[in-house]
């Protein structure tokens, strides 16, 4: 598959910097279904510095547009719903059944609700004492996603993200690609600005490192794993501070699930 | 100084009170806890039982256990598949080894590949009875079939169990009561509690307290997290 050896930046499959590589098996039959390049440090600053220059437009745009891509995104994801299901049969080994009821299903469930609440969220109100108070996109997101609910850990991140305009990055686990990248093709199709969305595909203390390290990166969300308490990987999130994580813990290996 | 949001997982405790509908709610938490095959973070893994039936729940569990079919992706149906990697089948075997090693009862499953599944990372569905809540495989996630019971003495006994973990994603309460149902949900630390096998709607927050992370995902409150609130003053003249 072409994809394998590409990621999504700037609004086009692009090669990337890095020359590491892993295969990709299905669990079922142990066979290998492709091999998956690997970012670096150098790709992540491609895709940053792509979200980074779409951020000055696409945070501006107007909330009516931002509800229109959403159905936009509708659209498509109906159109690949197959193609989601049978990719995380294959990358994941999820019952086809459930790969289609739950885990594909969740790509239109998430998206309505976002949707709904999209439309409903106040923007700009005036306070009781006179004061406004307007809700801003917090900027460029780091988004990392576990391979366990693959298109639901995206859609819930990838979707509020370009929902309030933010613009993103995604790294979704390395065991399950396939799906992100037919998610990415979705994005592509709905018409989004080149540089709101991007992929790379990597190991977390590789590129997951690099994206909680980068300075243009404002906001990380982390579905994963806690396990590990490898101090050696305990990451510090921008110029030179450690992360804002609220309740207290610290990512100390990002061994993602 | 960015800010970071977490969702990390969860060993969800499922607490069973002798007044609820014993067999249907006992053959579905077992059925839930091996649900994609065990890799969900909220998964209810830890089944805490009164003792009053906590006989008849073993028999109940053990059934729920030898029935659930693991089967073929590709097949149509409401099997389990396989673990998603080597790396997980080798981490949920050593989890079961650790348990048989504490003194855990194996009730179900155990270790190895169901039969006839040589090739694939198949894993049997697994429960262990009489387990203690300071065992390994009573706090760690593992991420597979592998459910742990546990017994308790009453409600407030059940609680301090369920409560004495680093995770706190989801709890389960099954229990015929809706005013024991509440008393209890409002003493669980967890993000979402699902009452008689209830499941979370679209666009309700997801996540967790304690070690479970930091955010909600979905609908607004998910909108949320991607906004800074800035606020104006002086646009308009108070005079």
């Amino acid at each position: 598959m072409e994809r394998f050896n590409q990621f999504y930046i700037d609004g086009e499959w692009v090669a990337p910097a890095s020359k590491l590589n892993m295969p990709i098996i299905n669990p079922a039959t142990e066979r290998r279904i492709g091999t998956l390049a690997l970012g670096n440090r150098e790709d992540v600053d491609r895709a940053v510095a792509a979200a980074k220059a779409a951020f000055s437009s696409y945070s501006r745009s107007s909330k009516a547009m931002r509800v229109d891509l959403l159905h936009e995104v509708k659209d498509k994801t109906k159109r690949r719903f197959e193609d989601l299901a049978q990719a995380m049969r294959v990358e994941m080994g999820a019952p086809i059944t459930m790969s289609r009821n739950a885990q594909t299903d969740a790509a239109i469930g998430h998206l309505e609700s976002f949707i709904d609440a999209l439309e409903k969220l106040q923007e700009r109100v005036t306070l009781d004492n006179g004061d406004v108070m307007v809700r801003e996109p917090i900027g460029v997101c780091g988004l990392i996603t576990p391979w366990n609910w693959p298109v639901n850990q995206i859609v819930l991140k990838v979707l509020p993200a370009l929902a309030t305009g933010c613009t993103c990055v995604l790294k979704p686990s390395e065991h399950t690609p396939i799906s992100a990248m037919i998610y990415a093709e979705i994005i592509h199709e709905a018409g989004y600005p080149a540089g709101v969305f991007n992929l790379i595909n990597g190991e977390g203390p590789i590129v997951g490192a690099a994206m909680s390290q980068h300075r243009d990166i404002q906001m990380m969300s982390f579905t994963g794993s806690v396990r590990g308490g490898d101090s050696g990987h305990t990451r510090r999130c921008s110029n030179g501070e450690a992360c804002d994580i609220r309740a207290g813990w610290q990512i100390t290996k990002f061994s993602f699930r | 100084m960015k800010r970071v949001t977490l969702e990390l997982g969860g060993k969800s405790p499922n607490l069973v009170f002798a007044d609820c509908k014993l067999e249907e709610r006992v053959l579905a938490s077992v059925a839930e806890c091996m649900y994609n095959t065990g890799q969900s973070c909220d998964a209810p893994t830890r089944l805490l039982v009164e003792k009053s039936c906590y006989d008849e729940v073993l028999k109940i569990a053990k059934r729920a256990a030898d029935s659930i079919a693991v089967g073929d992706p590709e097949d149509e149906g409401p099997h389990i598949g396989p673990l998603f990697d080597k790396i997980q089948f080798d981490r949920v075997q050593e989890m079961i080894k650790v348990g048989i090693e504490e003194g855990a009862n194996l009730l179900a499953g155990g270790l190895g590949k169901p039969e006839g599944y040589d090739v694939g990372w198949y894993v049997k569905p697994t429960i262990f009875s009489d387990v203690k809540n300071d065992m390994r495989i009573a706090r760690e996630e593992i991420f597979g079939p592998v459910l742990v019971i546990i017994p308790f003495e009453d409600e407030v006994d059940a609680i301090s169990i369920a409560n004495d973990s680093l995770y706190g994603l989801a709890g389960y309460i099954q229990t015929g009561d809706p005013e024991r149902a509440e008393r209890v949900a409002s003493k669980l630390r967890a993000g979402a509690i699902h009452i008689n096998g209830s499941g979370i709607e679209y666009g309700t927050p997801f996540g967790g307290y304690k070690q479970s992370g930091n955010g909600r995902e979905g609908g607004t409150m998910g909108l949320e997290d991607y906004q800074e609130v800035k606020t104006l003053h002086g646009l308009f003249s108070k005079a």
